[in-house]
């Protein structure tokens, strides 16, 4: 490693478990193992006295300490009324996931005696836009700087179009998570990774495979102590079925059948599962994966994509049998598994790495040309000539090769996850969300439409902003969330009908700009959209300044 | 007023009666559930109604921190607590459905009915709408629950069909599963559900308040499969373009997911009917469990069981049929049937045994119902005599009443029946009109004392009592008499108010008009309050003037809005505008507020803060607080001077400090070592005093007092220059001043003028001058 580039790491934030990646000396990605040795740690939260604890043992003490273990919050980002309470403290689900990213930060800092300060961190392509922010004060809290946040489902094509043949093709990605399910067309070309259409649902993931389990082995303890007690209502023992579901679940992807015991109350009830059985019981989360993949795809056709290469499973989860077999029956593909629980971690310690040469490309080309060099896009706007010397520099200098110094250049385009617009009311009189910038649309991306003033003499127009889940361009209220508002100040004396137009940009981290002008008078408001359900002001500072204090184990 | 939701009252666990009001164990109890609720979001089970709770959470904060919302809260705990309100159609009900035994109802009879119950015939005929809805809901449960073994038998069909008054054919439109005759080779019967999905589909239709899968995508139980696969799909593409992720979609998004999964093949959704029907007899199956906890169902318990299968709509036959394949699937013996069995050898069937104890048990209660006349007769008559003979003895007409009523109460309809309704007829009018006479008696005693109000309290807690006796239309005459009364009187007082004040007059007139939504002098009122209009514009106006004046917006602008609620006239519309106006200026107070507040964030830096305001004057030009905000902006520019003078002042005296050219002389003076001459430490400018013509400028030497000397003069142009321009000077920060000497001469430019020598602290040497009535400092000196 020189001198002159920043390791930039990278961060799979997830659910149930996390890891964290970086580029080694050779271009290679690599995840590097946790103080426990493992190169996933449970992003579970354990509240022992004043000390945190996060991962393994604090899964281990969920079973003993019900109540000061705290898990699944990825489920909760950009819930502004989720609140973990210990200890008279309350704790959002930002801090909580910065707890998390400080555990495999700092056990990684360990293993390579080098600090961690600039990080990359995933988020369900699903995310919209207050729980991307919400990953991203996370990291802050966490004491990093986040140079992006990028999907899931591009990190893998990432990690995946990194390691195979560099040819033109389509894939599908199929990622189920712990918590989440993601499911993504990608295109992998020589220069470009390109996301076509994405899709999911951010509450369907192995967790809900569990849950089914835990349920069951609910039912089988009435069923064989004739007890009607909701025997979840005990934390230790709600604890420990899902510790149990959970392994069975694994167990259950390598064989036919599996032992459970029951403990509760004293009694012992002992539970045989099968593999047909948990399928049978799981078969309606399984055909919502396969809804949402054939929604997906007719999205896709829309665009022009009418057929796929390859289908790649990501995930944890799609290690369970049913999932290869259910996809083979519906898709009559062979589906590929392609490092479930790493290659997340890894497609984002690629993008770091990428992030960190471009720097020093753009200065080096900078240097040459003697002009300013923005992004990497303005790089086709450069004589090939220098782009090549420089590259060759910076291969020199750093020492990975100069097909590896230029996969760098590689552009990764994604598309936005939510249709973003505006409420408005139409010819009938009815307010209806007016969608500016469409779901799927390739990102940065911008927008600019006209409105109207409604009445004569309008002193303000209130802008309302608007997200939701089609492409649709005008889509029911109700069938929207708002996202954040600003407001307009006009002139006095205008006529109905004045002209307003409002440009959307946003930006390749999906994060959204608005500005708005009167045409008349050219007056503007400018708004960054506050995103009301993330942790702000007062309560991040106190977050930060608790996290400055904390020791996380 | 009722919600369609949790009562929050109930669900924060809050006490009710008396209601919870202080909005400290509110917050408290919505901090605990809001944790609680926390915790739960991601349990197994419990985890989307956890969710579905923490959604509820703003909704709740509004309404249970806002006092008047709080109210409502309170009532709709109250209504729930004791929902009656369906209770007056129990009669009519029970009527309509002797009616309607027979399987139709003729107009006549609705006619008739709805004169006996005092309703319109369009009620009744609503009640007959739902009854008949009722009935096919019934059928499909009775075809449900006989589905649960698996399939229906034509036999079952006919049975219900007989029972309900209706087609066999229409019966059999309404099956879901298969049907098989009696006795015919046994189907594959289909199992249910996983008791784990059945289980999760049924939690979450609670959720939403569903009760099936089938009301779920808006279809018929009887839908054909290829329909409900489609329904699923769109309803799967539906939910998915919600963006709002609460727990209601969350739920349907699980539930779309099950009807995928289940309406894919005619099998599973026999299963997922099955499963259904199962859970209909839930409440039975729980009976039967607590009936063979030790292993075996006793006899007795098996007649106890029958009989709330016939809840369910089964017969003996069914229900013991039922009851058996039950205990059977448990591994549990019938004890009736272990004894019975053996016997089975002679040929007996063990099941008709049972049928027998069943119907037995129907025709013991059959003859409770229908022979009692006749076996009670003569104890009959003894318990009229006894209860005639108690009532007798009561003291008050009402204790009379109550033993006879209770009598008939508790007896059933026989022929001492009517004897004792003729008496209670006679005591309930006695009490009537004893009742009556005492409200006539106070009434006429508060009337003549023209306390009106307090003679229609009498008759109306009259009626209260008696809202349908024989005298009820008297009393509501006298209570609208005792009204008009009040009303007149009422109205004499207005009109003798001529002299009052006319913001009080005004308000009797309002509230002349709002107490007597129907009085006799309205239009006069209305009149007089007309003649009022511009008497009471001008004093509103006063009124709202002298708010305007002290910036009070608010009471300004209810004034206004007062006399727009009022009137329809030029002056309303002119206050209407005013009202629009002083809206603008109380917004345009509140941003002004909020400015001096962001500038005052600034703290130290001027510049920051004067520039906030300029923003605002800039992006808002020519609203009502411009003034104020140049006033803010002057004040800034004063400050900033003012901060620059004291630099100056700092520096004098740090100058003075290093012991240097210039020392310290009495307080406020400074003298200088090298010309042994005393200066004021400030200039004119320094002390505050703006800047000065050559005749002020003279007078303000010689007035000055500095140390306490009194020999104060203007300095000649040597002396000026001599600290101000000799190194070490004099520090100074009126760069662009100048300081006026004592040297003056007169010159002809256009015309004459007096010209002065000054010197400027920067600049050239030598030589300049200024007219005498230019602005200028002064620096004075002694002696």
């Amino acid at each position: 490693m020189t001198k002159q580039m920043k390791r930039i790491f990278g961060i799979d934030l997830g659910t149930t478990y996390s890891s964290i990646a970086y580029v080694d000396d050779f271009g290679k990605a690599v995840v590097v193992p946790n103080a426990e040795n493992q190169n996933v740690t449970p992003s579970v939260v354990f509240f022992d006295g004043p000390n945190i604890v996060v991962g393994d043992v604090a899964k281990e003490s969920a079973k003993l300490y019900p109540n000061d273990v705290v898990s699944f919050v990825k489920r909760s980002m950009g819930e502004p009324d989720f609140l973990f309470e210990h200890d008279g403290k309350s704790y959002r689900a930002e801090e909580i996931s910065s707890f998390v990213l400080r555990k495999v930060a700092q056990d990684a800092e360990a293993h390579l005696g080098e600090k961690v300060t600039d990080v990359v961190i995933t988020c369900p392509a699903y995310f919209g836009i207050n729980e991307r922010e919400a990953t991203k004060i996370a990291g802050e809290i966490a004491g990093f700087n986040v140079r992006q946040i990028i999907n899931e489902p591009t990190a893998a094509a990432i990690a995946y179009g990194s390691t195979e043949s560099s040819d033109d093709k389509v894939v599908l990605v199929y990622d189920l998570g712990g918590g989440t399910f993601d499911i993504t067309m990608i295109h992998i070309q020589p220069d470009a990774i390109e996301v076509i259409c994405t899709g999911g649902d951010h509450n369907l993931g192995g967790k809900d495979w569990d849950d089914r389990i835990v349920a069951n082995l609910v039912e089988e303890f009435h069923a064989q102590t004739g007890s009607k007690e909701d025997i979840l209502e005990d934390p230790d023992t709600c604890q420990d079925l899902q510790l149990s579901a959970e392994r069975s679940k694994k167990i259950l992807s390598q064989r036919e059948k599996t032992p459970i015991s029951i403990t509760h109350g004293g009694e012992r009830v002992k539970v045989e599962l099968s593999r047909e059985k948990f399928e049978a019981i799981t078969n309606d989360l399984m055909e919502r994966t396969i809804a949402l993949t054939h929604d997906m795809l007719s999205e896709a056709k829309k665009k022009g994509y009418t057929r796929f290469d390859e289908f790649i499973l990501v995930g944890g989860s799609t290690r369970m049998p049913m999932v290869v077999n259910r996809i083979k029956e519906d898709f009559g593909i062979e589906p590929k598994m392609f490092a479930p629980e790493e290659a997340v971690a890894k497609g984002a310690a690629i993008y770091g790495w990428k992030l960190s040469i471009n720097d020093s490309l753009i200065e080096r080309l900078q240097r040459k040309i003697g002009k300013k060099v923005q992004k990497m896009e303005d790089l086709a706007k450069v004589d090939a000539r220098h782009v090549e010397e420089a590259a060759r520099e910076v291969a020199a200098e750093t020492g990975y090769t100069l097909p590896a110094v230029k996969s760098s250049m590689v552009k990764v385009r994604d598309v936005a996850s939510k249709s973003f617009g505006v409420l408005a009311t139409n010819a009938q009189n009815e307010e209806v969300v007016v969608n500016c910038i469409l779901r799927n649309t390739a990102v940065p991306v911008e927008v600019t439409q006209e409105f109207y003033t409604a009445v004569e003499n309008q002193k303000t127009v209130l802008i309302r902003i608007m997200e939701s889940e089609t492409s649709d361009e005008n889509v029911p209220p109700d069938h929207s969330r708002e996202i954040g508002t600003a407001v307009l100040h006009l002139p006095p004396g205008l006529p109905e009908d004045t002209p307003v137009i409002i440009s959307f940009t946003l930006n390749k981290e999906g994060r959204l700009h608005l500005t708005a002008v009167e045409s008349s008078e050219q007056r503007k408001v400018e708004v960054v959209i506050e995103t009301l359900s993330v942790i702000q002001g007062e309560e991040l500072r106190e977050a930060k300044a608790r996290a400055q204090n904390l020791v996380v184990h | 007023m009722s919600f369609d939701r949790e009562n929050f009252f109930e669900l924060l666990e809050l006490s009710v009666e008396p209601p919870e009001n202080d909005p400290k164990v509110i917050e408290e109890a919505i901090k605990k559930k809001q944790a609680q609720w926390s915790r739960f979001r991601n349990h197994p089970t419990k985890g989307i109604q956890a969710k579905k709770f923490i959604g509820l959470l703003p909704e709740i904060r509004r309404v249970m921190l806002d006092p008047e919302l709080r109210k409502e809260e309170v009532k709709d705990a109250l209504s729930q607590q004791s929902a009656k309100a369906e209770e007056k159609f129990v009669s009519v009900d029970r009527h309509l459905a002797i009616q309607m035994s027979k399987g139709y109802i003729t107009d006549e009879e609705v006619a008739k009915l709805a004169q006996l119950h005092g309703l319109p015939e369009k009620d009744i005929r609503d009640r007959i709408a739902r009854k008949e809805a009722e009935k096919f809901a019934e059928i499909d449960k009775q075809i449900g629950v006989r589905l649960a073994k698996g399939y229906v038998t034509e036999e079952e069909i006919a049975k219900i069909a007989r029972a309900h008054g209706v087609e066999v054919e229409a019966v059999r439109r309404r099956v879901t599963g298969p049907v098989t005759k009696e006795g015919e080779a046994a189907i594959p019967v289909g199992k249910g559900l996983e008791t784990t999905i059945a289980r999760a589909i049924e939690d979450n239709l609670s959720i939403l308040g569903l009760s099936s899968l089938y009301e779920f995508l808006e279809v018929e139980a009887n839908a054909s499969l290829k329909l409900l696969h489609k329904k699923a799909h769109l309803k799967q593409s539906e939910i998915s373009k919600i963006s709002k992720k609460d727990a209601a979609v969350t739920a349907s998004t699980i539930l779309v997911g099950h009807c995928i999964a289940i309406f894919k093949s005619e099998e599973s959704r026999a299963s997922y009917d099955i499963s259904r029907a199962k859970s209909q007899l839930k409440d039975l199956n729980a009976d039967i469990d607590i009936a063979g906890m030790d292993g075996k169902l006793r006899t007795e318990y098996v007649t106890t069981l029958v009989q709330s299968a016939a809840k369910y709509g089964m017969d003996e036959e069914e229900a013991l049929a039922y009851i058996r394949r039950y205990a059977a699937d448990k591994g549990w013996t019938l004890e009736g049937e272990e004894k019975k069995a053996r016997k089975l050898v002679g040929g007996r069937d063990p099941r008709k045994v049972l049928i027998a104890a069943g119907a037995a048990l129907v025709l013991i209660l059959a003859a409770v119902l229908s022979f009692s006349f006749y076996r009670h007769a003569r104890s009959l008559e003894r318990a009229y005599n006894a209860a005639v003979e108690s009532s007798a003895a009561q003291k008050t007409l009402e204790g009379q009443l109550k033993v006879l009523s209770d009598y008939v109460k508790s007896t059933k309809p026989n022929k001492h029946t009517a004897k004792a309704e003729e008496a209670i007829a006679g005591l309930s009018s006695r009490i009537e009109k004893r009742d009556f006479d005492a409200a006539q008696k106070s009434a006429g005693a508060a009337a003549a004392a023209n306390r009106f109000e307090e003679a229609v309290a009498a008759f109306e807690s009259f009626l209260a009592k008696h809202p349908s006796g024989s005298l009820t239309g008297r009393a509501k005459k006298m209570i609208d008499t005792y009204r008009a009364s009040t009303d007149e009187r009422d109205y004499r007082a207005l009109a003798a108010m001529g002299m009052k004040d006319v913001d009080s007059r005004m308000a009797a007139y309002v509230g002349y008009l709002k107490k007597y939504r129907k009085g006799a002098h309205r239009e006069e009122v209305k009149k007089l309050i007309w003649d009022t209009a511009e008497e009471f514009y001008l004093s509103l106006k006063k009124q709202i003037d002298a708010y305007a004046e002290k910036e009070q917006w608010d009471k300004a602008i209810a004034l206004c809005d007062t006399y727009v609620a009022l009137f329809d006239n030029p002056r309303s519309v002119e206050l209407g505008k005013l009202s629009e106006n002083y809206k603008t200026y109380q917004k345009e107070a509140l941003y002004y507020d909020r400015l001096v507040k962001d500038a005052a964030a600034k703290g130290d830096d001027l510049d920051a803060a004067e520039q906030v305001y300029r923003d605002f004057l800039q992006a808002y030009p020519g609203t009502s607080v411009q003034k104020k905000v140049e006033a803010r902006l002057a004040e800034i520019a004063a400050r900033k001077e003012s901060r620059k003078q004291a630099g100056t002042a700092d520096k004098v005296r740090a100058e003075m400090a290093r012991g240097g050219r210039f020392s310290a002389g009495r307080s406020g003076t400074v003298t200088d070592r090298r010309t042994g001459l005393t200066w004021t430490t400030l200039d004119s400018a320094m002390e505050g005093r703006s800047c000065m013509d050559y005749d002020t400028a003279r007078k303000y030497a010689a007035e000055l007092r500095t140390g306490g000397y009194s020999d104060w003069r203007l300095p000649t142009p040597a002396e000026l220059k001599a600290i101000y321009k000799a190194q070490p000077a004099f520090p100074s920060w009126n760069t662009d001043m100048f300081y006026w000497s004592s040297k003056s001469y007169r010159a002809f430019t256009d015309q004459w003028v007096n010209v002065v020598e000054v010197v400027t602290p920067v600049g050239s040497a030598s030589g300049e001058t200024r007219e005498s009535t230019r602005c200028g400092l002064v620096h004075a000196v002694r002696p």
